[in-house]
């Protein structure tokens, strides 16, 4: 069983790994840096990880449906039903926390970049890291729920892999429409600010945020567990 | 002897389409033709040989063994099995990833069978697979399904789009794994002439109904295409109806179109389908042809091909 498992992740990532690296080595650094000049470090892994977490699971689901029969090759493979389920799940799992993981290095890789060229500056306040990072948590999260929901009843489509990409986007529009009168221009109040500038307070922040993506994660491993059993078994 | 492959009953309904009780025996050591046209139902069939859906009803089983949907069985025959679809299902990875995929799912995967299979059709480890021509394409898949050894071939629509050299190299691949006795393949295509040239038998499916399923030489003697003139054809035509007619109450079947007189539409030629009858078609229409002193005629046979019994039967349905 074991050795089932291990062969059908093994080739989920052969077969995928064209996709995933495209998603790793382009859109998840490419979103960290732009969302760090933007948004800081706390706004970068918020919203890095959240592209990183459903890119990578979104990538998994429209390449396995779109680019070739990879449904049907594994099909006729020598694998126990249940392997074969166990080995996905594994498959997302191990993808989106590469993702997640590769995520998290591209923003603390761009902070420092721009700390060094003493660029870094957080525009947003701490309320407006809050609002900012959990909003585009919230708004992923929701896209994410409604989609996989779609996927599951009628199943992938070409429209669907460009879904990293729109989340990307989607920050990349949010974040300039409120820089120049945010909520946080006339919200923050000193109290947040001396938060904001206080040690615990960014660690208390960064965990929320480390705990969301985690949450974040598991529900959409979870539900792209529940996708690949529905519509392949 | 338990059949290689055995369906029976199988059905399965996807939106309109509906495969309708559809049976095929395969033995060990067969080479079996799946025709149809685009549509018909054999995409549906070779699926069911990897229990890739539930269906409304029958069963499938491969060396006696069941291969239902859900069940865990499927493992160890799936591992006999080697299936090869109309287009390469890997998608933009490396053929050395393909090896990479064989070797982590096949534990008697052949590492040098494999090389040397890709290395003779000339393919590079480092190719991406959907770069590759399609008769490379299909021979990289070949040798896939070679590498790890199985006892049963499933071929979908295997020299589709091939030109004709690469064709006759992916048949003699065929025969020669047909040159084990207990090796049985189950090929479908549109291509049925090159199905001709392997086949032992033809199953033909129209609309998700099995149209015949017969072997090749018993289609091809019962089976004729006369050449004669259009007067003498119609003779002919009411001779073969009224014998048969004959036959059927002999045997007591049921059968409404045994024969179909196309002299209308092409001419001289006549097609003749003389199922239930004991006279092959040539000695039929020779018979007829001697009893009506139909003398000074220019009469022709010709070996008729699957397309053609396939055209005619389908129309005959219509």
């Amino acid at each position: 069983m074991r050795r089932e498992i291990t062969a059908v992740t093994k080739t989920d990532f052969q077969l995928l790994k064209p996709y995933l690296l495209t998603t790793y080595l382009l859109w998840i650094p490419l979103s960290a840096m732009v969302n760090v000049l933007q948004g800081g470090l706390f706004f970068s892994i918020c919203t890095v990880s959240a592209v990183g977490l459903f890119g990578s699971v979104m990538q998994l689901g429209t390449a396995d449906e779109v680019s070739g029969n990879f449904q049907l090759l594994r099909l006729t493979f020598p694998q126990k039903r249940t392997a074969i389920q166990a080995g996905h799940f594994l498959s997302i799992f191990l993808a989106t926390l590469v993702g997640y993981l590769v995520g998290l290095f591209a923003a603390l890789i761009s902070w420092i970049i721009f700390l060094l060229e003493g660029k870094d500056s957080i525009p947003f306040g701490f309320w407006g890291e809050i609002v900012f990072s959990f909003g585009i948590f919230a708004i992923a999260l929701l896209i994410g729920a409604l989609m996989l929901v779609c996927l599951a009843q009628f199943g992938f489509t070409k429209g669907f892999r460009y879904f990293p990409w729109m989340v990307a986007l989607l920050s990349l529009l949010i974040v300039p429409l409120f820089m120049p009168s945010g909520p946080y221009g006339a919200l923050p109040s000193q109290v947040f600010v001396s938060i904001m500038n206080n040690e615990q307070a960014r660690l208390i922040t960064s965990s929320i945020a480390l705990a969301g993506s985690c949450m974040l994660y598991a529900i959409s491993a979870f539900l792209a567990g529940a996708l690949y059993k529905k519509r392949q078994f | 002897m338990k059949e290689a492959i055995s369906i029976h009953n199988l059905s399965k309904r996807y939106g309109d389409f509906n495969l309708d009780n559809f049976s095929l025996e395969v033995p060990p050591g067969h080479v079996a033709g799946l025709v149809g046209s685009n549509g018909a139902g054999k995409t549906t069939v070779i699926k069911s040989l990897f229990a890739a859906y539930k269906p409304e009803t029958g069963s499938v089983r491969v060396f006696g063994q069941p291969m239902s949907f859900g069940a865990e069985v499927h493992s160890s025959l799936k591992a006999r099995m080697g299936f090869v679809f109309d287009t390469a299902p890997y998608g933009p990875i490396k053929v050395s990833a393909v090896e990479a995929i064989g070797r982590a799912n096949y534990t008697n995967f052949d590492v040098k069978r494999f090389q040397d299979e890709i290395a003779a059709a000339g393919i590079d480890r480092d190719a991406k697979s959907n770069k590759l021509s399609r008769g490379m394409s299909m021979r990289l898949q070949l040798a896939f399904a070679f590498a790890h050894n199985p006892d049963i071939l499933i071929l979908d629509e295997p020299t589709a789009g091939l030109d004709p050299m690469a064709s006759q190299d992916v048949l003699e691949m065929f025969r020669t794994f047909m040159d084990d006795p207990q090796h049985t393949i189950l090929i479908s295509s549109h291509d049925t002439q090159d199905l001709e040239a392997i086949v032992d038998t033809v199953t033909c499916i129209h609309e998700g109904k099995t149209v015949f399923s017969e072997t090749l030489d018993y289609l091809q003697t019962h089976y004729g295409i006369v050449q004669l003139p259009k007067k003498e054809a119609a003779l002919v035509v009411q001779q073969i109806r009224e014998t048969q007619a004959v036959q059927r109450e002999l045997i007591g079947g049921n059968r409404k179109k045994e024969v179909k007189d196309t002299t209308e539409k092409k001419g001289n030629s006549l097609e003749v389908y003389t199922e239930n009858h004991a006279l092959n078609t040539t000695v039929l229409v020779t018979n007829i042809v001697a009893a009506e002193r139909i003398v000074g005629t220019r009469v022709t046979f010709e070996r008729p091909h699957i397309d053609q019994i396939m055209n005619l039967m389908i129309r005959g349905r219509k």
